[in-house]
């Protein structure tokens, strides 16, 4: 038989499943370990059906291009376990029925690679963490299928691998990870294999790549361009950090690192020690956990006596996809202290879209203006509502993240509160990106509730000269006041003070302020948004 | 053919005083310059992550 079918009931079952399949001896304590606290986070009992020859595409490329030229010998094929949630009766398994293949859907939880190799055994993995027992955080997935014994399962998982430290190092894995979430997602890219990337690093390497010494950030970034992305560095040295200790609470870099999180843009961040000669760490940054710091600790911004707080603030506990450890792994950004205590966020790449010009500092930037501008601030809006209470216990919130105008429109159009607002989104002309700045207080915050929006066109590109910054405001929305830009303006007809036909150039910031001197039938808060990310896990 | 919508269109005029876009104006401009301050921070912050990043080994 090419599998077998074995049922864990408790913990210590763990050890004898290793021996039985002839794997205990060759699991380092860290891997045996990882394998523990994966199936720990399954819960028992559960399921497993053990495929020993399994062909594993990612391994057998290493296999082929590497592995194979040795003088000891290597198997080709790979060992897949595939779990699922509870006690299956093994006819179960071979029940084909449809009622069956939901019931079994329901109870996959997914799959892990063993590879023959002593080092990284633990090859491909995907994982959904909706059903692990893990703390409730959003993250971002996507969907797989895969075929176990006649059956074709779907699940939500981020890709996983750990590194065999001679093909593929954290570098490579974060490249392939991150390539095979957006492979799978999107048409636009393709997933990856390590002989890929050995043949693009070759193109950029003096010297010969395998076995992997590891890759400079630069090049992390260079092999994302390479594969389709636009990808940008934030290195925290450029915002005055070069220890751990430099960071202040709620920093700046910290914040830009968050809007893309909240944006659900998976990307590749770069952990090194304080001490110089050490080598860092790379991983990739999925998501954010639920916790939130207190009010209390959070630094707000004073606006014409207003406080406002930056809803990156609240949170500094983000889920990685790291090679050293198990998948969903839960980091502190102020003290990531799995890799010593003086490790932090060094630098971060994000493979941003194409058409995405503008970039979080530059959206920040024009949002953080646009609040304080002129009579058109949100603190003029706010005054008419004298039953919002601002102060020190309620400030008020911002919360800046990228989407894309379908999900935007499609969400909006559908969490309205009448048949206007939702016409009104539906028929929005907006860019493929837009970045959105909800404004909200911290109570209505709480309760998934926002007062208002401003939504900047992602298209438009930021030089270091002056320009016409007001250009890239497509809408602001403050409680039921709309102003929407339709085009970028020309000349348009208006009275004067004495009621006389005058011809005024206007740009589409003025549509969007003529706008919001008008009320409508908007209702005064509408639904945070959050079509970015997904929602998993317990409190 | 049955038609669900029609365009909807406002003729009426808005007022636009010259104080009023004198005001616009000014605030408009202001903007400029304090935008303008932020984001050639964040250009020389990208030039800088760039270099930084080739220093930055991973492994």
């Amino acid at each position: 038989m090419n599998y077998s079918i074995v049922v864990l009931e408790k913990n210590d079952d763990i050890n004898d499943f290793c021996e039985y399949i002839k794997e205990y001896n060759y699991l380092e304590n860290g891997l045996f370990d990882r394998l523990k606290s994966v199936f720990e986070s399954t819960g028992f009992p559960c399921t497993i059906v053990c495929e020993f020859e399994y062909v594993d595409k990612f391994y057998r490329d290493s296999y082929y291009h590497y592995f194979a030229g040795k003088h000891f010998y290597y198997e080709r094929n790979c060992k897949r376990l595939s779990i699922f949630k509870g006690k299956i009766e093994e006819g179960l398994l071979f029940d084909y029925s449809d009622k069956n293949e939901v019931y079994l859907n329901s109870c996959f939880i997914g799959t892990i690679v063993l590879k023959p190799i002593n080092i990284g055994k633990i090859g491909r993995c995907l994982l959904d963490p909706c059903k692990l027992n893990i703390k409730k955080s959003y993250l971002r997935l996507t969907s797989f299928d895969m075929v176990v014994i006649g059956h074709i399962f779907k699940i939500n998982a981020f890709p996983y691998s750990s590194q065999d430290s001679e093909t593929i190092t954290c570098a490579e894995t974060t490249v392939w990870s991150i390539l095979e979430y957006y492979g799978n997602r999107y048409s636009e890219y393709k997933s990856v294999l390590p002989s890929d990337i050995y043949n693009e690093i070759s193109r950029i390497s003096n010297e010969r790549v395998w076995p992997s010494k590891g890759l400079e950030y630069e090049k992390v970034s260079d092999l994302l361009k390479t594969f389709g992305f636009s990808p940008r560095l934030y290195a925290a040295e450029s915002y005055g950090v070069s220890s751990k200790f430099d960071f202040t609470n709620c920093s700046e870099y910290h914040r830009i690192f968050h809007y893309y999180v909240e944006s659900g843009i998976p990307f590749a961040v770069g952990i090194i020690a304080s001490d110089p000669e050490d080598v860092g760490h790379s991983m990739v940054c999925i998501g954010h956990s639920s916790k939130k710091k207190d009010l209390g600790d959070i630094n707000s911004l004073d606006i014409d006596g207003v406080p406002y707080v930056d809803s990156a603030d609240y949170y500094t506990d983000y889920i990685m996809i790291d090679d050293n450890r198990v998948p969903y792994v839960i980091d502190d950004f102020y003290d990531i202290s799995e890799y010593g205590n003086d490790t932090y966020v060094d630098v971060f790449a994000v493979p941003l879209y194409k058409r995405i010009m503008m970039e979080a500092s530059d959206a920040r930037a024009i949002i953080s203006q646009l609040l304080q501008y002129d009579d058109y601030n949100f603190n003029y809006f706010l005054r008419n509502y004298p039953d919002i209470i601002t102060g020190k216990n309620n400030p008020v919130v911002v919360r800046l993240f990228l989407t894309s105008s379908r999900k935007y429109k499609h969400f909006r159009a559908k969490n309205s509160g009448s048949r206007d607002e939702s016409e009104f989104y539906a028929n929005c002309l907006l860019p493929k990106f837009l970045w959105v700045a909800e404004i909200s207080t911290h109570e209505e915050f709480e309760n998934n509730r926002v007062l208002g929006e401003i939504v900047l066109d992602a298209t438009f590109s930021i030089s270091c000269e002056d320009q016409d910054y007001e250009n890239s405001v497509i809408l602001i929305r403050y409680f039921s006041h709309v102003g929407y830009a339709k085009d970028k303006g020309g000349l348009r007809k208006y009275l004067d003070e004495n009621g006389e036909e005058v011809e005024y150039y206007i740009n589409g910031f003025d549509m969007i302020l003529d706008g919001l001197e008008e009320d409508n039938q908007f209702s005064e808060s509408f639904q945070l948004y959050v079509n970015n990310l997904q929602a998993v896990g317990e409190n | 053919m049955i038609k669900y919508t029609e365009e909807k269109t406002n003729n009426k005029l808005k007022v636009m005083t010259k104080d009023k876009r004198a005001k616009r104006a000014s605030a408009l401009k202001q903007f400029h310059k304090e935008v303008g301050k932020n984001t050639r921070v964040n250009a020389k912050r990208a030039v800088q992550s760039l270099e930084y990043a080739k220093h930055t080994r991973v492994k």
